[in-house]
């Protein structure tokens, strides 16, 4: 389960975070996770980015979870592309703060995405902060320690195995079209790298799943496990008290920022303009590289 | 449990058929292999070898669907009704990519994996770790990352995973593939060890048959999916050109003991053929170190030489170059300088880390060095597009797979030259003449995907040379390909450098190397530890000792048993080796009690 060489890898450290059990922060990671879900006003959830941005700046990892956040940045500018521009959402009412051209930006639409950015960027940070100060090992062994199946935590643990190397897999295709003087940059080079690298996922997956099976897996006898379950009083009073936190974030979310908050984003027009036009700019390079490669390739 | 006379396996007239393959995998196979023997099964690509591996633990036909015909009893059952899972304290399989273990946080959990499934109590599978990972040399690593770990210590790792259940047969495919000699012999010895002492069944193939051979107690060729030859080392060994008709190679020794007329069972080892020669029985023959009339080659602290000697117009240049990779530990190319010229091939050796693949990286121009300089046709790469490097040096990958991206191979071929702008009647001639050249004419409109990994690396090597780059770079071209692929491979190595182009060439094949090097470069530990005239450096007995290297068999067998103090020694090919020993065998030279006599050893 190693992410090294991943934007989520583990960044070695001594800190506080660093030190502190895998358990809690598993259980504190699903907690933020489940506020983030419940909760679709903006204010709450950056907050939660702010405290995951502290905690990163005090464990000495901001430099490694700014590098983590920047992956998600294409899937956040189509969002509010998308979002933006979906019609209706507000029964025929809609409030528009701009135009652009036959296009109109509704105040309800801004809102929408903002809401659902706001809600990727909350559980992306803590994820990332969580990611980055616990070693694999240690992730793994709080997985079983929680007492999740042995198949699920398997499959979570193969799952991060492979990312890593579908991304070490990448840069090599990546280095073979340079030398080929293929394109070797930028999505149009990225669509047909992905060919050979997840043929060679699919294969290794394959061979995993014969390697698996061939030394036991599935079989009759009761499954033990290697790792023993201990943690310290206080690890166990922090995961105990990241999972009331959870629950009553949830529920609070719930009634007080949950989908019915959600109120229209009446901002000045040029910002509404400015907003949809970087990510529309950003989101239409993506989806131009994608069509000229797939048209090359 | 089976009785002392039952086989470990027993296969009669076993046959497998792939879902929509053309033709079996496996036909009318009858073989035995009874507790205690080390069998190594040797094939060409395609000729059945890792179907009949996994057909027994039952991974054929129960999770690569396939019919099969005849009957298989792997320790008293049947592996088509057990399920593969049931097998795993009795059979341990080893596939041919140790990067499947490689699924857990640490060494210990990975280990520790098929113990948890079989439900071993945890209090003990402390033990049980420890004494498997001890039996591979891998004790004290039981807290690394398996992904930190290096290619021979993920193999024995491997191995490990499937020894800890306490299986009687082992069953490995490939499992020296991509070692450098030091993990080549470290798995040899944990397998022998494992086999001599312990009495764990081996079934093992390879196609370094060097390996396979030293400890085999028998060999067992398939050709086209049948058994072609079974029987003792010696005797399987004794008839290269029919094993060559079957795609598999015959030892170094094995082959001039055959061409020196020497009867069957023949030696298979350097060692064992120079036992047979009288100068070796001699009590004062022992075997000569580095000749005292070749001159030292290049110290670790000396300058490399600046240029080859012999060589054309200067094609690569690469001067005072250093590189360390980001959170490296240190520099993994240091003060490394060097001319290629047109007309060589440059062999690369060195251990695992040595800094072969960096060196590539940089004359590619994938790598910009940190310090120094390299060019390639003049370009200076840290100033040259990646376009105008591309169409002066043409790289051969490891792992082919990551530079195909056509869907025919006919479309792969013509890749490059295309990027090149080449016109397209132009692009299809030089196609044709490529797929004659690899013998790739029946695939040219197949998926390079679809191919297996031997006619893959054929196509990379193709869309490589497809443009008559210069400058030629392959990373260990040989690994895994059968005597066909190497065959072809040599002679467009050979084509390449004849028609004035540099090849460096990276490899763990020093028979491979003997064959096409004109000079050889030895790192170590990122730096230059020789660069010479191939012959010199083979015969830096020393040397190659400090590197962690061994000459090709040819090498090692003249330097033992063939004083000549010619321009042409010592041999590096088999049929080098074979003309220098040859006037020997048949009386024409030299029969003081310092040569060779052709008397064969009664014993």
């Amino acid at each position: 389960m190693s992410l090294t060489g991943s934007p989520f890898g583990y960044a070695p450290g001594s800190s506080a975070l660093h030190r502190r059990s895998a358990v809690p922060k598993l259980v504190w990671l699903v907690a933020a996770v489940a506020f983030s879900l419940a909760v679709f006003q903006p204010l709450p959830l950056l907050s939660v980015v702010a405290a995951a941005c502290v905690l990163a700046v005090r464990a000495g990892v901001a430099g490694p979870m700014w590098r983590a956040m920047r992956v998600l940045a294409p899937l956040a500018a189509s969002i509010v592309v998308l979002q933006t521009a979906a019609p209706g959402g507000c029964g025929g009412a809609c409030t528009v703060v701009a135009r652009v051209g036959p296009a109109a930006i509704t105040a309800e639409a801004l809102a929408r995405a903002v809401s659902f950015v706001s809600r990727l960027v909350a559980m992306e940070a803590v994820g990332v902060v969580v990611l980055v100060t616990t070693r694999p090992a240690d992730l793994f062994g709080a997985l079983v320690r929680l007492r999740v199946p042995p198949p699920v935590a398997l499959m979570l643990g193969t799952t991060m195995q492979l990312v890593p190397l579908l991304q070490r897999e990448l840069g090599i295709v990546l280095d073979a079209q340079r030398a080929r003087g293929l394109r070797a940059s930028g999505l149009r080079a990225v669509v047909p790298a992905l060919l050979p690298v997840f043929v060679a996922g699919f294969e290794r997956v394959g061979r995993l799943a014969i390697s698996m099976e061939a030394r036991g897996y599935g079989a009759d006898a009761r499954r033990t496990s290697y790792r023993t379950a201990q943690d310290a009083p206080g690890d166990r009073a922090l995961a105990w008290s990241g999972a009331v936190a959870g629950v009553a974030g949830v529920a609070v979310g719930l009634a007080a920022w949950g989908p019915s908050s959600v109120t229209p984003l009446l901002v000045p027009s040029w910002v509404a303009i400015a907003l949809v036009l970087a990510a529309a700019a950003s989101f239409a390079g993506v989806l131009a590289g994608a069509v000229l490669s797939a048209a090359r390739g | 449990m089976p009785l002392a006379s039952e086989p470990v396996v027993a296969l009669a007239g076993f046959g497998v058929r792939y879902a929509s393959a053309a033709r079996s995998a496996l036909w009318d196979v009858t073989l035995e292999v009874h507790a205690g023997e080390y069998v190594g099964v040797l094939g060409a690509t395609a000729a059945g070898v890792t179907t009949l591996l996994t057909s027994i633990d039952g991974v054929v036909p129960q999770l690569v669907r396939a019919e099969t015909t005849g009957t298989v009893r792997v320790l008293g059952l049947d592996p088509r009704e057990v399920p593969v899972r049931d097998f795993a304290p009795l059979v341990g399989l080893v596939l041919d990519d140790p990067d499947v273990v490689a699924s857990q946080p640490t060494v210990a959990d990975e280990v520790a994996f098929g113990l948890e499934n079989l439900g071993v109590p945890q209090g003990a599978m402390g033990a049980r770790i420890g004494a498997a990972l001890a039996s591979v040399g891998l004790a004290g690593l039981e807290a690394r990352a398996p992904s930190s770990l290096s290619g021979g210590e993920l193999q024995r790792l491997a191995i490990a995973c499937a020894l800890v259940t306490g299986p009687r047969l082992l069953v490995l495919d490939e499992p020296t593939a991509n070692l450098d000699p030091v993990g080549r012999r470290a798995v040899c010895g944990i397998l022998r060890r494992l086999n001599r002492e312990h009495g764990v069944t081996v079934l093992v193939a390879d196609q370094d048959v060097e390996s396979i051979a030293a400890d085999a107690t028998r060999l067992v060729v398939l050709a086209e999916g049948r058994v072609a030859a079974d029987g003792r080392p010696g005797v399987v060994l004794a008839d290269p050109g029919a094993l060559r008709a079957h795609g598999v190679r015959s030892t170094g020794a094995a082959t001039v003991a055959a061409a020196l007329g020497m009867p069957s069972p023949v030696p298979t080892s350097v060692e064992a053929l120079a036992g047979r020669l009288e100068r070796v029985a001699r009590p004062d023959a022992a075997p000569r170190p580095s000749p005292a009339r070749t001159p030292p080659l290049s110290a670790p602290d000396a300058p490399t030489p600046a240029a080859p000697v012999d060589s054309g117009p200067a094609l690569v240049d690469v001067r005072d170059v250093g590189y360390r990779y980001p959170g490296g530990p240190g520099p993994a190319l240091s003060g490394v300088s060097l001319v290629v010229g047109a007309g060589e091939v440059l062999g690369i050796v060195g251990a695992n880390g040595g800094g072969k693949s960096t060196l590539l990286r940089l004359v590619n121009g994938l790598l910009r060095p940190q310090q120094g300089a390299v060019r390639v046709v003049g370009v200076d790469t840290r100033t040259g597009g990646p376009r105008a490097i591309a169409a002066r040096v043409g790289t051969v990958f490891q792992d082919p797979a990551h530079q195909l991206f056509a869907r025919t191979v006919a479309q792969e071929l013509g890749l490059g030259l295309r990027a090149l702008g080449m016109p397209e009647a132009r692009i299809g001639e030089r196609v044709r003449e490529l797929a004659e050249a690899l013998e790739l004419g029946d695939l040219l409109g197949r998926h390079p995907f679809r191919l297996g990994r031997a006619e893959r690396k054929l196509v990379a090597l193709g869309a490589a040379i497809a443009g008559r780059p210069p400058v030629l770079v392959l990373d260990e071209p040989t690994t895994g390909a059968d005597v066909r692929v190497e065959d072809l491979v040599v002679a467009q190595v050979r084509a390449a450098a004849e028609a004035g182009g540099a090849v460096l060439v990276a490899s763990h094949d020093m028979a491979f190397l003997g064959r096409v090097a004109t000079r050889v470069l030895v790192l170590d530990g990122g730096r230059a530890l020789a660069d010479g005239p191939a012959r010199r450096v083979f015969a830096d007995s020393a040397l190659l000792a400090v590197a962690g290297l061994e000459a090709p068999p040819a090498a090692r067998i003249a330097l033992l048993v063939a004083p000549d103090g010619s321009a042409s020694w010592p041999p590096l090919s088999v049929d080098e080796a074979v003309r220098v020993l040859a006037p020997r065998a048949h009386g024409q030279v030299d029969r003081s009690p310092g040569g060779w006599s052709p008397r064969e050893d009664p014993g």
